[in-house]
């Protein structure tokens, strides 16, 4: 294509192609002139004869100019040049557009590089899809975690997949690299579990076949955190060994940041694969993840297990009699229900997003009236209406783009703050960046957007008659046009609208948050201590060590000054624990499927969290001794992986106290105490209720209260310190530290809070999202103020002469007032009613994340239809007064 | 415009053809020997602006129907002279059938006027 060459050769060569065109013509009207000479004519008769029959020589130049290069890209320019002007002459005009529309795409583009993350962005690991969470099925409905000895039998018996992995809990361990020993999160995993996943380590090795087995799983593997924090970085980190829970351990791999899941440990031991540490069948602890075969479907994969379970079922039916299989995608299992919230965002940043642009088209359009003139003089002068409206439309997109360019560094700025302050809990949340994906979705956000706003001055534009604006002065000014206002009503009334849903909705979630924040945990809030320490087992092997230390420890606590008392649990409230079916004695049958959580806690525990006792009695040192008696006695035999005989486990008895709920649930109308239940074993060991307590809530926040039975806290190797106390906490914690190093030093305290902030910190997520939201809503809210003004404004502005002509006629001022405030608040009232109704319908998708208000809340509905009536009367009120004070003298001759 | 006798306004698009088939009859010319010879061979009843001419180079070169380049004209004056390439030549059969089935269609709508 020669053309193309020739094209870009003249763009660059412009000034000295017009200097060979000035000479090619000139020449030809030189011959000409010498033609005309020869045929008689005076050399003034030629000159002009020339002239004549060569044309107009300017418009000859013109017309070979405007064919050279790209002409498209040319007028295009032309059309950024003129655009870039225009906008440089309203400054104000210009920098409320791009800043509102920056603040809309920056949210959105935020909210789209969380979702991009979470949602869209595949597993970071090898072939995604083939991975799927495994759970079990119990008696009560939901999905369980693994005994040990099902997940052996599923990983060997099923055909449909490639391999499954098996890993615990995360554990507290003590970890003492150098110095002071501190806490840390570890994942133990079987050994297949990273090459299961298809990671990578950043550094070392993963496990190696066979260190999950005992004896050879003294080594270690650390997240990037703690190799960052602990090891500041160090390249040869591996290798080196370092001591947790008293136990050494060799450092052979570190792992990237991207890899934290599943629960976000620190480091990885392996899980040692040993059935004698498990508990058989019927006890439910492990996690397993699995890599279907190539191809096969999840369903297949399902139908699989489901034959396995059912063979387990007939083979073990005491264990095994309701146990079936789950599989999810491991992918929906880490996004969990995260995906309603981050839907309820996006849809608020959408609203956002819309309110900006129908602010943005009706600035534009009062800007197009106020240059009617001007365009009808170039379209007089030859400019066509297609040309015209694209002129618009590039300013308009020019806006968009200078609005998404501001938005991305904002969202930039936003998400890179959010992402660090990690107040969210979603997965892969610290992962969240502005990617090419996010860039592209911004940048298409941008065209439409301008696109969407810019549509309608340019939509006026075209029907606009150049001979009438040209001659009509008053005339024109007095009536802008009824579709014109048509326009711009509605767009005021949406924004309303939208703002109205987004308002309603802020209210809602942040009476949410505050109805969580005072509710009724059924503890204390304020004055509770709590702190937790760690036992190593190789130094605290037998549950005489862990008993004595457990003593030891309240003993040194209680001797701290100004303590009103003094706890140890296995739990604390709100964190959930462990939970179990039970059985009552002489009860045929199957056991309840009610779950029943148990807690077991020292005689002070209720008194420090101020849990009432209702009914009989606490528990005493008495009963902490029977308690150790049972299993002193028993432990030993459980450990040896034997069932105890029954001569031996029907005479143990121990004392519980139950809370309100359970005693409600298992003896309606019936005195609960001295009720004697076991924990599904016909011939023990019992438990036998000697009292009742006021409910808690132990397994989470926004969860009412389960039955729950407490037993007396014999040791344990996690244990939670409860002190009620008014000193300050601080004090509290230097004084523990120090009794604590008295009886061993070794061990590290953490996890200091008060009970306050244990209920804080599972409120944040509620808090922020109610921040988040109002802070979309307050946006929406001022956008929407600033578009109900302007169009007010630019109303009165428009009327001005009318106005005056009426005032000179006798309309007071208070008459005028009134009719310029009814006009804007009429728009407002009718966009809040459209609002309501729109907030109704948005209530259903609310209602999956409010716990303890109704979405059709009438206090919220109320008080955010006042505020935003409010702020909409103070929009009116500006442009309304300007009205009213108008001299009508000086009206009179406004043009 | 015309005072003396009535001269043919160019047809849209006729002046390509014009100017493709002068230069493939001619050799190299220059803009004004072009617009001569045009005048020339219109005997005279064409209203050409010859300015209009320059841009209509500038688009068949474009193209790459012709090309151009500075040489020495008669009187040893600087001028620039277009020729037609193997393209143009091409062009100018395509373009003169199509041209000879408008007239023939044309022609026979005359005639149906002039039996009526």
């Amino acid at each position: 294509m020669p053309g193309i060459w020739m094209r870009i050769k003249e763009l660059v060569g412009r000034s000295r192609l017009d200097g060979e065109l000035d000479e090619e013509v000139g020449l030809h009207l030189q011959m000409m002139e010498e033609e005309f000479r020869r045929r008689g004519m005076s050399e003034a008769e030629a000159r002009a004869a020339a002239r004549r029959e060569f044309g107009g020589v300017a418009h000859a130049k013109e017309a070979y100019r405007d064919q050279r290069g790209f002409p498209w890209l040319e007028s295009f320019a032309k059309d950024v040049r003129y655009a870039l002007r225009g906008l440089r002459r309203s400054p104000g005009f210009t920098a409320a557009a791009v800043l509102s529309l920056a603040l809309g795409i920056g949210a959105n583009t935020a909210v789209f590089s969380i979702i991009d993350t979470i949602l869209l962005r595949p597993l970071p690991y090898r072939n995604p899809s083939q991975l799927v969470r495994l759970y079990e099925t119990e008696s009560a409905p939901g999905s369980y975690p693994f005994a040990e000895p099902d997940f052996v039998d599923w990983k060997a018996q099923n055909s449909t997949f490639q391999d499954m992995t098996m890993f615990g809990w995360p554990h507290d361990m003590n970890l003492s690299a150098s110095g002071r020993p501190e806490h840390v999160l570890a994942l133990p995993t079987e050994a297949n579990f990273f090459s299961l996943l298809g990671v990578k380590p950043l550094l070392g090795r993963t496990w190696a076949a066979g260190e999950d087995q005992p004896g050879k799983d003294d080594v270690a593997i650390l997240g990037y955190g703690l190799w960052q924090s602990h090891f500041a970085g160090d390249p040869h980190a591996v290798g080196r060994s370092i001591e947790l829970n008293a136990r050494k351990y060799t450092i052979v791999g570190v792992m990237p940041a991207s890899f934290h899941l599943p629960f976000d440990p620190q480091l990885w031991v392996p899980q040692v694969m040993d059935s004698k540490l498990f508990g058989g069948r019927g006890t439910h602890w492990a996690s397993a993840i699995g890599r279907m075969k190539p191809g096969v479907t999840m369903k297949a994969a399902l139908e699989d297990l489901k034959v396995i379970a059912a063979r387990l079922e007939k083979q073990y039916p005491s264990t095994n009699g309701k146990v079936g299989a789950v599989v999810t995608s491991l992918r929906d299992d880490m996004v969990g229900d995260s995906s309603g919230t981050l839907f309820l965002m996006l849809g608020a940043v959408g609203l956002v997003l819309l309110i900006a642009c129908a602010n943005v088209a009706n600035l534009l359009l009062s800007r197009a009236l106020a240059r009617q003139k001007e365009v009808a003089l170039r379209s007089a002068l030859g400019a066509s209406r297609v040309r015209l409206a694209r002129q618009l439309l590039t300013e308009s997109l020019l806006l968009s783009l200078a609005g998404g360019a501001l938005g991305l560094l904002l969202a930039w700025g936003g998400v890179s703050a959010f992402s660090s302050a990690k107040s969210f809990d979603l997965p892969r949340f610290n992962a969240v960046q502005l990617n090419g994906a996010v860039i592209g979705f911004t940048f298409a956000l941008a065209l439409a957007t301008g696109v969407l706003f810019g549509m309608f001055p340019a939509l006026q534009m075209s029907r606009l008659n150049a001979l009438d604006e040209l001659k009509g002065g008053a005339g024109s000014s007095v009536s802008p046009g009824r579709r014109r206002r048509f326009i711009s009503h509605a767009l005021v009334a949406t924004e309303i609208a939208l703002s109205a849903v987004l308002l309603i909705s802020a209210g809602l979630l942040l009476k949410d948050f505050a109805a969580l924040r005072g509710l009724d945990i059924g503890v204390r809030r304020k004055g509770v201590w709590t702190a937790a320490v760690q036992l190593p087992e190789a130094n605290y092997k037998t549950d005489m060590q862990v008993y004595g230390f457990s003593e030891a420890l309240l003993e040194g606590l209680r001797r701290i000054g100004g303590v009103d008392s003094v706890a140890l649990s296995d739990h604390l409230p709100l964190e959930g624990g462990s939970n179990g079916t039970i059985k009552l004695r002489g009860q045929t049958g199957e056991a309840s499927n009610q779950l029943v959580e148990s807690h077991a806690v020292s005689p002070e525990y209720f008194r420090a969290m101020g849990i009432r006792l209702l009914q009989g009695r606490v528990f005493t040192q008495a009963d902490v001794q029977t308690a150790l008696e049972y299993d002193l006695r028993l432990d030993p035999l459980y450990a040896a992986g034997t069932t105890p005989p029954a001569g031996v486990t029907n005479g143990v008895v121990y004392p519980c106290v139950i809370n309100e709920s359970m005693a409600r649930f298992f003896w309606p109308n019936q005195n609960p105490l001295g009720k004697v239940y076991s924990h599904g074993n016909d011939n023990g060991p019992w438990t036998q209720v000697i009292g009742v307590v006021s409910d808690v809530r132990q397994t989470s926040l926004t969860e009412r209260p389960a039955p729950e039975a407490y037993a007396p806290f014999d040791g344990a190797s996690r244990l939670f310190l409860i002190l009620h106390t008014s000193l300050p906490p601080s004090g509290v914690t230097a004084q523990v530290r120090h009794v604590l190093g008295q009886i061993d030093a070794s061990l590290p305290l953490y996890g200091v809070r008060s009970m306050d902030e244990v209920a804080a910190g599972l409120s944040e997520g509620q808090q922020y999202l109610s921040l988040l939201v109002g802070s979309f809503a307050g946006l929406a809210a001022l956008l929407a103020a600033i578009g109900i003004y302007g169009v007010l404004a630019y109303a009165v502005r428009q009327r001005t002469r009318e106005i005056g002509i009426r005032m000179s006629f006798g309309a007071s001022r208070g008459h005028v007032l009134g009719e310029v405030l009814w006009e804007g608040m009429r728009l407002a009232l009718l966009g809040l009613a459209v609002g309501i109704a729109g907030a109704f319908a948005a209530g259903r998708i609310l209602e999956s994340l409010l716990h303890e208000v109704k979405p059709d809340d009438p206090a919220i509905f109320a008080a955010t239809a006042g505020l935003l009536a409010g702020v909409a009367l103070v929009a009116c009120c500006l442009p309304a007064r300007r009205a009213a004070r108008l001299d009508p003298l000086a009206a009179l001759r406004y043009e | 415009m015309s005072t003396r006798e009535t001269k043919t306004d160019i047809l849209q698009g006729t002046l390509d053809l014009m100017v493709l088939r002068t230069l493939a009859t001619m050799g190299a010319q220059h803009g004004f020997g072009l617009a001569q010879r045009i005048q020339q061979i219109s005997g005279g009843m064409l209203d050409l602006n010859q300015g209009t001419l320059y841009p209509a180079l500038l688009r068949l070169e474009h193209r790459g129907w012709i090309r151009s380049r500075w040489g020495v004209s008669g009187n040893n004056r600087r001028a620039r002279f277009y020729e037609i390439t193997a393209a143009g030549r091409r062009q100018v059969e395509r373009e003169s059938e199509d041209w000879a089935r408008t007239v023939a269609i044309m022609d026979r709508f005359v005639r149906l006027t002039e039996t009526e």
